[in-house]
């Protein structure tokens, strides 16, 4: 197996498929995140797809830092998510088939839990923290590097978010 | 309620929101990979290149158009592809600096393969603004549409299929999308259809977008556009779709 310094090396040089190499293993974060931020699974793959394209562009940024590149990767993939909301997307129905709308299959979902129902009530910015620190695992420090704040500052918004999530919850028993 | 609930539960809600990936997205995304990759390589090469073609098709475009009234101007900033093109039309690029795609201003087919099924539907439509451009997309379920054709105009007066009377879309200038949905099958596809019909998109190029036909599968889609009518188009895989760019006035 390659080295991913190695890789990366490549990468850098021009080599797409190794860039596509070091970038897969976080495509399903990736895709976990976007659709927690978009809520719609096709806008998510959109998104990671973008996203992917503009590391690439970018990837001298990276300063060959890989122990960076997911919170690296992760950040632009948020901002992406982040531009296709400001984006004014609307769209038209189903047509052909029966399979429901996904805003409607999300809804119903959301309606199943009073968690899942305030998550959802939450903005987008606001479920980022927690989908990267409760849920991909990702420790306070790379949290922060992905929202760009400090690390007091993502633990912050971490708690705070939670507490909308459950308001009995203490700082102590979060971290 | 200990931080360890919490996660579960935090967890389960968002495994039942996201779902998993579909399996093509790693594929998706190493073929835009691939394909954005080429400019990065040989962006030098491509704009040598693109520069001669461009001076070569402006050339004969101003030839050819000089003497018609509806003529209307090429050039300005690239879209940037976002997936895998199936086929893409093979474009006179006009004044646009863009090695990827150009704007072209002037009436196209976009190169189809033939459809394997009997009937494509259009299954969604979304519209989005860019730096640059304002870009329409046409989602199909069950294929490509047999034949696409794309004709600018000059005014956005269309004429309502069926009835035959005129109808003014907002904008300054028109685009019009013909397509014929079914092949020979003899099988009817527009009653398939019940989205919305007449859409204004705020977008500031692309501003209204109406269905002005849509029977026994031949479907128009009229586009108001403040600005230029000209476009740049693409064919995306996993979902099939159109995508047309409409270049910012």
């Amino acid at each position: 197996m390659q080295q991913r310094p190695q890789v990366l090396a490549r990468a850098s040089e021009g080599d797409a498929d190794s860039f596509a190499v070091l970038i897969e293993p976080l495509l399903d974060p990736a895709y976990r995140l976007a659709a927690v931020m978009l809520t719609d699974r096709s806008a998510a793959e959109d998104a990671v797809q973008e996203a992917s394209i503009k590391a690439w562009r970018k990837l001298g940024q990276l300063r060959g830092e890989l122990g960076s590149l997911r919170s690296w990767f992760l950040s632009i993939v948020a901002n992406e998510c982040r531009m296709a909301r400001r984006q004014r997307w609307w769209s038209v129905v189903k047509l052909s088939d029966p399979r429901p709308q996904e805003t409607n299959e999300w809804a119903e979902q959301a309606s199943s839990s009073d968690l899942k129902s305030a998550l959802m009530r939450l903005n987008p910015d606001e479920r980022l923290p927690l989908v990267l620190h409760f849920y991909l695992d990702l420790p306070l420090e790379e949290v922060a590097r992905t929202l760009g704040v400090s690390s007091s500052a993502a633990k912050s918004r971490i708690y705070r978010t939670a507490k909308k999530l459950r308001a009995d919850l203490t700082l102590e028993e979060l971290f | 309620m200990s931080k360890e609930d919490f996660r579960r539960d935090l967890n389960n809600a968002i495994d039942s929101i996201t779902g998993a990936p579909s399996p093509a997205l790693r594929d998706r995304v190493r073929s835009s990979l691939r394909e954005s990759s080429e400019p990065r390589r040989y962006f030098w090469l491509a704009g040598v290149a693109t520069a001669v073609m461009a001076a070569v098709v402006v050339g004969i475009f101003f030839v050819i158009n000089s003497n018609r009234p509806g003529f209307i101007s090429a050039g300005g900033p690239s879209p940037s592809p976002s997936a895998s093109p199936l086929t893409s039309p093979s474009p006179s690029p006009s004044a646009s600096p863009s090695p990827a795609q150009a704007f072209m201003c002037t009436a196209t087919t976009v190169p189809v393969q033939s459809p394997a099924q009997p009937i494509a539907y259009v299954d969604a439509i979304r519209a989005a603004g860019h730096p640059g451009y304002d870009r329409i997309v046409i989602e199909f379920s069950n294929g490509l549409p047999e034949i696409i054709e794309l004709r600018p105009q000059v005014g956005a007066t269309f004429t309502q299929g069926g009835s035959g009377q005129p109808v003014t879309l907002q904008g300054k200038n028109g685009l019009l999308i013909s397509m014929r949905l079914q092949n020979k099958s003899g099988a009817d596809a527009h009653t398939q259809y019940s989205g919305p019909r007449d859409i204004k998109t705020g977008l500031p190029g692309l501003v209204e977008v109406r269905i002005v036909e849509d029977f026994e599968g031949h479907v128009q889609i009229a586009l108001g556009i403040n600005g230029p009518a000209c476009y740049a188009t693409t064919v995306m895989a996993n979902p099939t779709r159109l995508v047309i760019d409409i270049q910012a006035s």
